[in-house]
């Protein structure tokens, strides 16, 4: 019989990082595990720390506590060995050099890249190909910068908000070339301030704010936490009242407007329409991910372990 | 070949211009100081060899300078990083780095030695041109080590100033502009410790068949090993450093 082979069962392995910038703690004991093959959405306002938590995980900003494993190794090690590829924030390109170019570098700098074409295609940059980089559009720019953190044919990818900066169609084809690669059955982990991007793409939902993790589990379970709707009404009453409407969360006021933070606003709409027959002006929205994040820091300090992803 | 020295190379060999623009004001300046009273002596040299030597250092000082400083601006795009995730250590990216404006900095200086030999009648050995080169370039470390340490400590938009202020005080107060012997005398103790003024003296005392001495030897020593020390913390600090402090 064979020896059984070592079943490598993390593919990131983040074990209580922490990292301080002065005075702000930017990342504040967060542990992580990502089995090979998931895609996870690292969800969060700006500031909660999504990025220095990709730095430290990439081995470009030592943790000041805490430990970083990819698939058992150093971070700087696997990035040695070609196992990780990232689109970074401010990951830029050379100037006076073509994509093809840039794109043959990395492949030459992993042991086992993908084929040119292969990524050409992937990335949608055939055409770009003689093309310098200080002669790309924006939207090539986003193209190119995806080549080349797929070029080495990573077992990981990290994109660290991949999106910010495109327009609606460039965004739409980044993300098909994403799934694309993602079907192949590698891991990826991306940072995102859109909650539709994490509940299209992801497996699974971390939630961080304030440099910790607040949830983390199924995108639809995360999403079903988050997922709270904001009334906005034009009424007489006071906070308690409308605190204490079915399905309101919490409520605050200023002059005569209130605004209801509801996880189910229908009926908390028919409550308050019932209780308070003259309210008027009403305005029904999803809360934005910084409000559904308020909301679970307020509750409870403690991570809140959604659904059973592990 | 480490795949970033390849691609470096197609790249200056594609922007021959900065080749150019390296060479342009050290061939001018020759020339220009040179044209006249060629019967006089320097430092125990004619003035064409002497404004020769001092000119192609100042050249090869610049491209080195420039060169590795250029790490600034390769980092603030976050290309750096990127080299990194894709698997090139920062040492050897550094290396090539330095690799690089050394060969941007020996064509500007050979060229000075060319117009040396090719306007102002400066006839010497092969032996003796290929010394001198060498002496030039290699008491330059300190220089490339400087440009190294401004690389990984300023930001991009701080370069240019850093540059011109940086290259005018090294070639000024290292006598590469106004030969030594015309300072005033306490202006040239100052001059003896820096280490630009022993890079000339080296290819001068080639050319004057000297020994440059170890006095200046242990200058240059000196710098290159203080600035490669200040030149590698700085690159651990920045190693510590996201590279858009603020963004999360």
């Amino acid at each position: 019989m064979p020896p059984p082979t070592p079943q490598v069962t993390h593919g990131i392995r983040l074990e209580h990082l922490t990292k301080r910038y002065g005075e702000k703690l930017a990342v504040d004991d967060v542990s992580l595990q990502v089995a090979p093959g998931e895609v996870v959405a690292l969800l969060g306002p700006n500031g909660a720390g999504k990025s220095t938590t990709i730095d430290m995980l990439l081995g470009l900003t030592p943790p000041d506590a805490g430990a970083v494993e990819l698939w058992g190794l150093d971070p700087a090690e696997a990035c040695r060995r070609g196992m990780v590829g990232a689109m970074l924030q401010s990951g830029g390109l050379l100037g006076g050099v073509t994509v093809a170019e840039m794109i043959g570098l990395v492949r030459r700098l992993s042991p086992h890249p993908l084929a040119p074409d292969e990524v050409y295609e992937m990335a949608r940059v055939t055409e770009l190909t003689d093309t310098r980089a200080d002669r790309l559009s924006g939207g090539e720019v986003q193209r190119v910068r995806f080549a080349l953190a797929i070029a080495g044919n990573p077992h990981l990818l990290v994109l660290d908000e991949p999106t910010v900066a495109m327009d609606v169609a460039t965004r739409r084809s980044f993300w098909e070339a994403m799934y694309e690669w993602t079907s192949s059955g590698r891991t990826v982990l991306f940072a995102t301030h859109y909650l539709e991007e994490a509940d299209q793409y992801a497996d699974r939902a971390v939630l961080m704010a304030q440099g910790r993790v607040v949830a983390d589990g199924a995108v639809a379970e995360v999403k079903a936490a988050v997922g709270l709707r904001v009334i906005r009404v034009t009424v007489e009453a006071s906070i308690e009242q409308l605190s204490s409407l079915v399905g309101v969360v919490d409520a605050e006021r200023r002059g005569d407007v209130a605004t209801l933070r509801c996880h189910d606003s229908d009926a908390a709409l028919r409550h308050l329409l019932r209780t308070f027959p003259n309210a008027h002006d009403i305005e029904v929205r999803g809360a934005g991910l910084e409000e559904a994040f308020l909301a679970l820091t307020a509750d409870t300090r403690q991570p809140a372990s959604i659904g059973d992803s592990q | 070949m480490n795949p970033l020295l390849s691609l470096e190379l197609k790249r200056a060999r594609r922007n021959r211009r900065t080749l150019v623009f390296t060479a342009v004001l050290p061939v001018f300046f020759f020339l220009t100081f040179s044209a006249r009273s060629s019967a006089e002596t320097v430092g125990g040299l004619k003035v064409a060899p002497y404004i020769m030597v001092s000119m192609a250092t100042y050249g090869a000082m610049n491209a080195l300078f420039t060169g590795c400083g250029i790490i600034a601006a390769e980092r603030a795009v976050g290309w750096t990083r990127q080299l990194r995730v894709a698997g090139l250590p920062g040492s050897s990216y550094v290396r090539t780095k330095t690799f690089m404006a050394y060969l941007v900095a020996t064509p500007a200086l050979l060229l000075v030695f060319l117009m040396g030999a090719l306007v102002r009648d400066v006839h010497l050995g092969v032996g003796v041109w290929i010394g001198a080169a060498v002496s030039i370039l290699v008491c330059l470390a300190p220089v490339a080590a400087l440009g190294v340490l401004i690389g990984y400590l300023v930001r991009p938009q701080t370069l240019q100033p850093i540059f011109g202020i940086g290259s005018a005080f090294l070639a000024l107060l290292g006598g590469l502009w106004i030969p030594v012997s015309q300072f005033p005398t306490a202006l040239r103790d100052v001059v003896e410790v820096l280490p630009t003024y022993w890079a000339a003296e080296a290819g001068r005392s080639v050319i004057s068949g000297r020994w440059v001495g170890w006095a200046g030897l242990c200058v240059v020593a000196a710098w290159t090993a203080g600035l490669g020390v200040a030149a590698a913390a700085a690159y651990r600090r920045d190693s510590l450093r996201p590279a858009s402090a603020g963004a999360t």
